[in-house]
């Protein structure tokens, strides 16, 4: 029976769209993932022995903080391969664009499509005028012609008119002269 | 499978891999059907893996291993949705021009869309299931669009029949209201 409720027909119209079909992951991405993810394994090991051994000997003051610290130091270390993702954000000084790429470890030579994808999905987020988390150990530096190559004509409408925007906040002289 | 599963726990790199190839277009399909807005599924596939490899000695065989993955991705799915900001009220004013269109060719005319409005129908399913909670996106979701049973939704989730259930009724109630406001705004 048909539903008189416009979520119920957005829904039903919902569930006739085709399936995207999958895209097949960047070259390298599957290598990349399967030894950040062993590292990660590797990693998480002592941590979790660590804090066991703190359960069990908390009865003993020192042997507690000393495995409470192995334990935190274990955690941490995971953490920062966990958040080893690039992060890129654009930003505009003295007439150039910055691109920068902000990781916790050393980028390596396949992550470079990864960036390629992130500039393009970090380029929504700067149209939408959203920001992102940045960790700081890379930055690269890019021309806008650089960058307007990385996008769609479209894309890069959108790009200039958000530049123009940006240009006119930050260096609101330039529109009196 | 689960000889697969020992040379990964021994730390066998070529094992690993072909493990994240084998399970990759199974991660990818949950990860695109529970993907947080703007969010590259690339990103969210890799946190999945992540997890998966640092809770491999907990899998201890009692359920298929594919099983184990969903629930695996299913989970880190859920944390990503509760990590992005809920909007709190969507408007007519806020929606693009695009969606307003959507909205009035599927909710006012109520005819057969073609697959380019009902592409825009999802996109705009996606956007109204913002306003819900992370679990209520993920009940109305398998339920409501992939046609799974609740049964299916506890096998993948751990939650109870009836949690599922009430959780269901609830968001779509809640979605019913939001939607009948839209289309009051839209056909006055």
């Amino acid at each position: 029976m048909k539903s008189d409720n416009p979520w119920d027909r957005l829904v039903e119209a919902a569930r006739r769209a085709p399936e995207a079909p999958p895209a097949a992951p960047p070259d390298g991405w599957t290598e990349a993932v399967a030894r950040r993810s062993m590292a990660g394994a590797a990693l998480g090991k002592p941590t979790v022995l660590a804090l066991g051994l703190a359960w069990i000997s908390s009865t003993n003051g020192l042997l507690f903080l000393m495995a409470l610290l192995i334990g935190g130091g274990g955690l941490w270390t995971t953490h920062l391969v966990e958040a080893r993702r690039p992060e890129v954000r654009f930003e505009r000084w003295a007439g150039e664009t910055l691109v920068q790429v902000r990781t916790w470890l050393p980028l390596e030579c396949e992550e470079a499509g990864t960036i390629g994808i992130l500039l393009r999905r970090r380029m929504e987020e700067v149209r939408s005028g959203g920001t992102g988390p940045v960790n700081v150990a890379l930055l690269l530096r890019a021309t806008e012609d650089e960058i307007a190559g990385l996008l769609t004509p479209d894309q890069r409408s959108q790009f200039e008119a958000r530049q123009r925007e940006l240009h006119r906040r930050w260096f609101p002289t330039d529109e009196t002269r | 499978m689960m000889e697969w599963v020992e040379r990964v726990r021994r730390g066998d790199m070529a094992a690993a891999h072909e493990l994240v190839e084998h399970l990759t277009p199974l991660i990818r399909k949950i990860v695109c059907a529970h993907l947080p807005w703007r969010l590259a599924p690339e990103d969210l596939m890799q946190d999945v893996f992540m997890k998966l490899f640092a809770r491999l000695d907990q899998y201890a065989g009692v359920v298929p291993f594919e099983h184990w993955v969903a629930r695996v991705a299913m989970n880190t799915c859920r944390d990503s949705l509760r990590g992005q900001k809920r909007c709190p009220e969507i408007r007519l004013a806020d929606m693009t021009e695009e969606e307003v269109r959507t909205l009035e060719a599927v909710v006012a005319d109520g005819g057969v869309p073609d697959s380019g409005t009902a592409t825009e129908a999802r996109e705009l399913v996606d956007r109204l299931l913002s306003s819900v909670g992370p679990e209520d996106r993920l009940v109305l979701r398998m339920i409501d669009m992939e046609h799974r049973t609740a049964e299916e939704v506890r096998a993948v989730t751990g939650w109870s029949i009836t949690g599922i259930r009430v959780r269901a009724f609830r968001a779509r109630r809640k979605l019913r209201k939001l939607a009948e406001r839209l289309e009051r705004e839209v056909v006055p």
